[in-house]
């Protein structure tokens, strides 16, 4: 997805463009929809909180600022931020623990199309196993640190310590 | 000492951005967030590199009824045929427009007009029937339900868009309002909507609507 071509139509949705909303839009919901239904796993609330975050996106085009990254990040963020406080006041929780075997599927299935970007595939490649997956549940499942810890059957100082030092390395090789 | 706080900062912000950072921490960052040009800094560069996973998932196209209610939620939605922009920017409008089915369908034959007996009714955003609508012949008329709320010292009044124009069809009592002739210059409208505002007592004072309460799908007349 070509950032100037977003980064135009965000301009133009600042400037209360109908059409161009609707293009962003087209352009962006397939992929802010599977980060919200990866994390709140039912189809209604997912497009709730997508309806939600696209009246956002219109309210405040203005205050995107290129420098602080991809338009679809920052429309990242505000999808992934109103999940997340959705999972946690609304108490939103998948309703079936999800097995080992699940868990395994699913991180296949979000990192399945990562190649596209190399830095961070690369970045997240140099992290150990542990590390890795512990990153992965808690970014596109929305896990607290006992969820992960339950998920991999693991302690909880464990995991928090598998979460940071998964961060600092992953911090350390994007800024080589 | 300040390495030690520029860390742990940094690592908070990571785990804002992840989803870790919960409850009080969560709350108290966010406090922070508006107050620290560096924190925003750190959140950001979190972001840009977090988000990059984000990006690489596989998408999932969402129903297409989600965009129509993200329209209508913004106001943006309106009759193909007429544009009455006024109710674009009438915040009651954003909720009513979305819960509220009028259909009429009246029949012209000639310069008689030919119309079908017909009822529908007017509902209000809980799906409740405000108004019982009965079209006979060359009029209308409409009967309040309990369902509509009771105005002290305001009355309701009916309205037609017809080319962007809202026209009057006069005050509604509380009770409702016996019949109401079509006028002639309705009659040859092809796609109209109707409105239903709350104006002082007596009606309008400036032939424009104060505040538009309910409103109809297009209708065929």
């Amino acid at each position: 997805m070509e950032n100037d071509k977003l980064e135009l139509l965000i301009f133009k949705v600042s400037h209360e463009n109908k059409n161009a909303f609707k293009e962003l839009y087209e352009l962006t919901s397939p992929k802010l929809y599977a980060i919200c239904y990866q994390l709140v796993q039912r189809r209604n609330l997912a497009e709730e909180i997508l309806q939600d975050a696209f009246i956002q996106i219109w309210h405040n085009a203005g205050t995107y600022q290129s420098n602080g990254g991809t338009v679809l990040s920052w429309m990242i963020s505000i999808v992934r931020y109103r999940a997340l406080d959705k999972i946690r006041y609304d108490k939103v929780r998948k309703e079936e623990p999800l097995s080992k075997l699940s868990e395994e599927q699913e991180t296949k299935s979000t990192i399945k199309d990562y190649e596209k970007d190399d830095n961070i595939e690369r970045c997240i490649d140099s992290l150990d196993f542990n590390q890795r997956q512990a990153i992965h549940l808690a970014y596109f499942n929305g896990y607290t640190h006992s969820e992960v810890m339950y998920h991999m059957s693991s302690s909880l100082g464990t995991v928090k310590s598998w979460i940071r030092r998964g961060l600092k390395n992953l911090e350390r090789c994007l800024t080589l | 000492m300040n390495d030690v706080y520029d860390s742990e900062q940094n690592m908070m912000a990571a785990e804002y951005v992840l989803g870790t950072l919960r409850g009080e921490d969560r709350t108290h960052f966010k406090r922070e967030l508006m107050n620290s040009c560096s924190l925003r800094e750190l959140t950001s560069f979190w972001e840009q590199q977090l988000n990059a996973m984000g990006e690489s998932i596989a998408p999932i196209s969402p129903r297409k009824s989600v965009l129509k209610r993200i329209e209508k939620r913004l106001g943006f939605m309106k009759s193909a045929n007429n544009g009455y922009s006024f109710f674009l920017f009438n915040p009651v409008l954003a909720y009513c427009f979305a819960t509220f089915t009028l259909a009429l369908f009246l029949y012209f034959n000639g310069n008689n007009m030919q119309l079908q007996p017909y009822q529908t009714a007017v509902f209000n955003y809980e799906n409740q029937a405000v108004f019982i609508v009965n079209i006979d012949k060359k009029s209308m008329s409409l009967v309040a339900t309990k369902a509509l709320p009771k105005l002290d010292n305001k009355d309701y009044e009916l309205w037609v868009i017809v080319e962007g124009t809202p026209k009057s069809l006069g005050v509604i009592s509380q009770t409702g309002l016996g019949n109401i002739l079509i006028p002639e210059w309705l009659q040859k409208t092809e796609l109209s909507t109707m409105a239903i505002s709350i104006e002082d007592k007596g009606g309008s004072i400036n032939g424009e609507p104060a505040e538009v309460k309910f409103v109809t799908n297009t209708i065929e007349i």
